[in-house]
């Protein structure tokens, strides 16, 4: 199917290139290639089981590539994947926080593995941003799902890396938090810093993005800019691409 | 240095986390006392007859059965939330967790200790004046730092497998061993106060041996564990 | 080329068990003090070392397989740490023999013995461990490593135990033994049998390990 490269005239923040990925004898990833430049906002739409979520682990190091290369930021994910770390922030359905640590400490648990210059400052900055100032002290248990989704923006913004990876991030947030993670989407987008969504949701995903790709059987099936799209044709192109085996 | 900042990082996190819950705490503790008086019930004698042999044996068993409750559980916490993929996202050395994770374990299993030290003097050791107990210190200590540096990385396997925290005691006794000989012959040695004290570096020397080699091996392999 | 170089390995096994059989029952002179008996001990020698060429190749391909990811380490491993196990299980039984005729009691905690024990369990758990996960990549990789540290926990364990004998010497003293030169043609022309019966049943294994995985590879290719 179609495929098409974005035309900013800068050299990519992200690179992929034949990235393949087996676990045991299923072949999730079958050569992915992907070009994402600063300031892009790139939607990856597929079905369940497609490899969205391995997708984004791999280029999150948390999973290793099987074959193919990877290079986020100028680092390469197997041989430097610290230096990607460090310029990657994640929110996903997991919250990545511990329990039985108050807010608070949470922030500055991870604070302290990112390094953050200013915590203590910036750890109050956030709260306020995601509007948990009041519960700072309180243990994350305590918390509501849509509050620890909240705190778990909060933590994937301390580093201010420049580039997010959000999957399915809007999965189990409740409207409070779905506001807010609009409202800091929406601030991040004015600094120019780049994202990569997967996500169900067509219509809030063709929304919010600059690019749209879709994700099938392991490879990148369709690739446009958003101004190629036109959403109220996109449900039918997709059903199509998914279809095609 | 940055790379030590992050161990202590994580190693403040943990203590925080078990201060709260005190979970693997009370579970050691509970657990060394009953197989204390469990094993008094199954070996004890009235009489003033000498315990020590036996004694240092029965010590060391609970302590090695009460280590591998707590280290099992130090990764069943972040594996069962999440929380060890959250860990992962940190740019730190993948050995770093395996230092953060063996310091966090020798401080655990150590307070429980020192805390059942002295009632197990109490309940086994009829004169325990004399006793260098500077010295049983120091067994304990490289025992304990023998059974975290390995007892980490295997419980690090184990929680990975199918079997989980049943393969655990499967993988470790076997290994262990040399650590529960030396520990338990110099426990006997120390016990009885007239013993001199030289009979006890020998077994020194093999822990302290164990421990290079284990902290070592699994500092280099902890990596391959983690990934995926 | 495999097949010959099979066919080498089956012709070479059985011409060196022919004569290792023949040298422990008629080359070898009759042991005075325990009769016949005795000539166990030449195969339960023999048996006795394999394990630790077997768990030290086990270490080796485990590292290799660290190293370089090819799937043909982690089959060494895993086929040399089965047949270790089979050989140090007849170990484990033929020492209770050795020991009754030599000592009158059916097991001892001889530093050797034990020491086999260990290593037994050790390979054991390895074997268990390889079961008890799903995945290709993942158990070789967890096998690796616990092959690496088991293997290097022998030498300590065997020290330990040695060290834990002597402090408390054996009530039973080891008969010590005089070997005639006939008798040690025979304990090496059967030590040098079972280390080649070694090589043999690995090279079937791994053989079946790797018509496993293609069987693998064909039914995926077919279901898909």
């Amino acid at each position: 199917m179609k495929r098409k490269g974005s035309n900013t005239s800068s050299s990519p923040i992200i690179e992929v290139d034949g990235l393949c990925k087996k676990f045991g004898r299923r072949q999730i990833l079958n050569g992915i290639d992907l070009r994402v430049f600063p300031g892009d906002f790139l939607t990856i739409f597929g079905s369940n089981g497609a490899g969205k979520t391995t997708l984004l682990k791999i280029l999150s190091t948390l999973v290793l590539p099987s074959s193919g290369t990877v290079e986020i930021g100028g680092f390469d994910i197997k041989e430097d994947s610290n230096g990607v770390r460090s310029q990657i922030g994640l929110i996903s359905h997991n919250s990545y926080l511990y329990p039985d640590l108050t807010a608070y400490e949470n922030l500055r648990f991870y604070g302290k593995m990112f390094a953050v210059p200013r915590l203590e400052n910036r750890i109050t900055e956030l709260l306020e941003l995601v509007e948990l100032e009041h519960r700072k002290f309180d243990l994350v248990r305590t918390f509501s799902c849509g509050m620890q989704q909240r705190l778990s923006i909060a933590r994937a913004l301390l580093h201010d890396s420049p580039i997010f990876f959000l999957d399915e991030p809007y999965s189990g947030l409740d409207v409070h938090a779905s506001e807010i993670l609009d409202r800091v989407l929406t601030n991040l987008k004015n600094e120019n810093h780049t994202f990569l969504l997967t996500t169900h949701d067509l219509i809030k995903g063709i929304e919010v993005c600059t690019r749209v790709a879709i994700l099938n059987n392991g490879v990148i099936s369709y690739e446009a800019p958003k101004g190629e799209i036109d959403p109220a044709h996109f449900p039918d192109v997709y059903k199509k691409c998914i279809e095609v085996d | 240095m940055d790379y030590l900042k992050k161990v202590f990082a994580i190693v403040e996190k943990d203590i925080i986390s078990e201060l709260r819950t005190k979970e693997l705490f009370t579970s050691m503790l509970v657990f060394v006392l009953l197989t204390l008086v469990i094993f008094n019930f199954a070996f004890g004698q009235d009489t003033q007859a000498d315990m020590v042999d036996l004694a240092s044996g029965i010590l060391w068993v609970a302590f090695l059965f009460a280590s591998i409750l707590g280290l099992n559980r130090s990764f069943v916490h972040e594996k069962d939330e999440g929380c060890m993929d959250g860990l992962m996202l940190c740019p730190v050395d993948r050995s770093a967790i395996y230092i953060a994770k063996v310091i966090g374990n020798l401080i655990f299993i150590s307070i429980v200790e020192l805390i059942t030290v002295p009632i197990f003097v109490l309940f086994f050791i009829k004169d325990a004046a004399g006793i260098n107990f500077l010295f049983f210190a120091l067994i304990i200590f490289l025992s304990n730092l023998g059974i975290s540096a390995i007892g980490t990385l295997l419980s690090a396997i184990s929680i990975n497998t199918r079997a989980r925290d049943l393969m655990m005691p499967i993988l470790f006794f076997p290994v262990i061993v040399p650590v529960l000989i030396s520990a338990v012959k110099s426990s006997s040695v120390i016990l009885v106060a007239s013993n001199p004290i030289t009979d006890v570096y020998a077994w020194l020397q093999v822990l302290v041996v164990y421990d290079m080699i284990f902290l070592l091996i699994s500092y280099l392999t902890f990596e391959y564990i983690l990934e995926e | 080329m495999k097949r010959n170089n099979f066919i080498a390995v089956l012709a070479a096994a059985f011409v060196t068990m022919m004569f290792a059989i023949y040298a422990a029952f008629i080359f070898a002179p009759e042991e005075q003090t325990m009769g016949i008996v005795q000539r166990i001990f030449y195969f339960h020698i023999a048996l006795a070392w394999v394990p630790y060429l077997a768990f030290l190749i086990v270490c080796i391909a485990s590292i290799l397989y660290l190293t370089k990811r090819e799937t043909k380490w982690d089959q060494l491993a895993a086929g040399s740490a089965e047949i270790g196990v089979v050989f140090d299980t007849l170990v484990l039984i033929t020492g209770p023999f050795w020991a009754r005729v030599a000592w009158g009691y059916y097991w001892t905690w001889e530093p050797r013995l034990t020491t086999s024990l260990i290593v037994w369990l050790l390979y054991i758990a390895y074997i268990l461990l390889r079961r008890s996960v799903g995945e290709h990549d993942k158990r070789a990789r967890f096998a690796a490593v616990f092959g690496i540290v088991a293997f290097v926990s022998v030498p300590i364990n065997f020290m330990a135990i040695r060290w834990w004998r002597t402090i408390h010497p054996l009530i039973l003293k080891s008969t010590g033994m005089e070997l005639s030169a006939n008798m040690r043609v025979a304990m090496f022309a059967s030590i040098i049998a079972f280390t080649v019966l070694y090589i043999l049943f690995l090279q079937l294994r791994v053989a079946v390990e790797n018509s496993n995985e293609e069987l693998e590879k064909l039914k995926d290719e077919i279901g898909s």
